[in-house]
């Protein structure tokens, strides 16, 4: 009885540990100016490590990327799921570290989905996209555009290349589209940003698509509670006036 | 009984409305489930992300 709740244990704790220490069958790439960084990012290792329906794959990374001599952090997190559709989430922050030129960071997150060998399946529909950006200072640009194809639709449809967004400040871009046909057992997909930093921008600037804290978030979160539960007090409490 | 602000509420305790510390504890958590969604509503909606419908049949 000791060792088979021994050996769940055991089995529990691998299961956690194992993503974290970077073992994990899905495979998911990211790629500053087309320069492979995290994981693989080649067509045929996506397409044999792609995420399985019910699957979820997390990640972090912390890369530098050297451009015409400039110096750049790029840093942040990853959190890609196939439940009953397809979900992307990628929040990186560039930051500058050195260097005075301009220079345009491009990143792509590289994730296939895969379903099933049925000869029937399409991936069509509504794709959205959103985009929230903090740019710290003046000349920082962002903009960003999610594509996808399949092994049958080989053509990279984009959801839209959003609005570019002019620093400093918080921006929030968003898009929808209708994509098609899609036919196919393999979604690729694609997850895009391009920021641009000025000349002579400053040491530490950065521009970020952070995924939020929950310690800043639950606030607001609570705040939307109370605004409806006052509401809803104050309807009740009229309607059963006589 | 003292009767004390929730702050304050020992053991055995009650509120200026009676409430007792069990009571004070299951409002909060009873408000803390009714803000769930919410904080995940506005997590969503904050974070850089893309969704898409899924796989499904083609049509005949």
């Amino acid at each position: 009885m000791l060792l088979k709740s021994n050996s769940m244990c055991l089995t529990a704790i691998l299961a956690l540990a194992l993503p974290a220490l970077g073992v994990s069958s899905t495979v998911t790439g990211i790629e500053a100016n087309s320069t492979c960084e995290v994981g693989t990012c080649t067509a045929g290792d996506l397409s044999a490590g792609a995420l399985t329906y019910g699957g979820t794959t997390t990640g972090s990374y912390n890369f530098d990327v050297t451009l015409d001599g400039d110096l750049f952090d790029v840093s942040g997190t990853y959190n890609n799921t196939f439940l009953s559709g397809t979900f992307l989430g990628f929040y990186p922050t560039v930051t500058l570290v050195s260097g005075t030129n301009a220079a345009t960071v491009t990143l792509d997150m590289l994730q296939d989905f895969f379903y099933g060998t049925d000869g029937s399946t399409t991936w069509a529909g509504t794709y959205n996209e959103k985009i929230p950006v903090d740019l710290s200072a003046a000349g920082t640009t962002a903009t960003g555009q999610v594509l996808y194809s399949t092994d049958l639709d080989t053509t990279p449809q984009s959801v839209g290349l959003l609005p570019t967004a002019d620093g400093p400040g918080d921006f929030y871009l968003s898009g929808s589209a209708s994509l098609g046909p899609l036919d196919g057992d393999l979604l690729v997909s694609d997850f895009q940003y391009t920021f641009t930093f000025a000349k002579d921008s400053a040491p530490g600037t950065y521009i970020s698509s952070p995924v939020p804290e929950p310690s800043q978030i639950f606030p607001l979160g609570i705040g939307f509670a109370a605004l409806v539960l006052f509401n809803l007090r104050r309807f009740i409490s009229r309607a059963i006036r006589p | 009984m003292d009767s004390k602000p929730d702050s304050e509420l020992e053991s055995g305790q009650t509120t200026e409305t009676g409430d007792t510390r069990r009571d004070v504890a299951r409002k909060l958590g009873r408000f803390a489930a009714y803000a769930a969604p919410f904080t995940v509503l506005a997590l969503s909606a904050k974070a850089g992300t893309s969704s898409g419908p899924g796989p499904h049949p083609r049509s005949r």
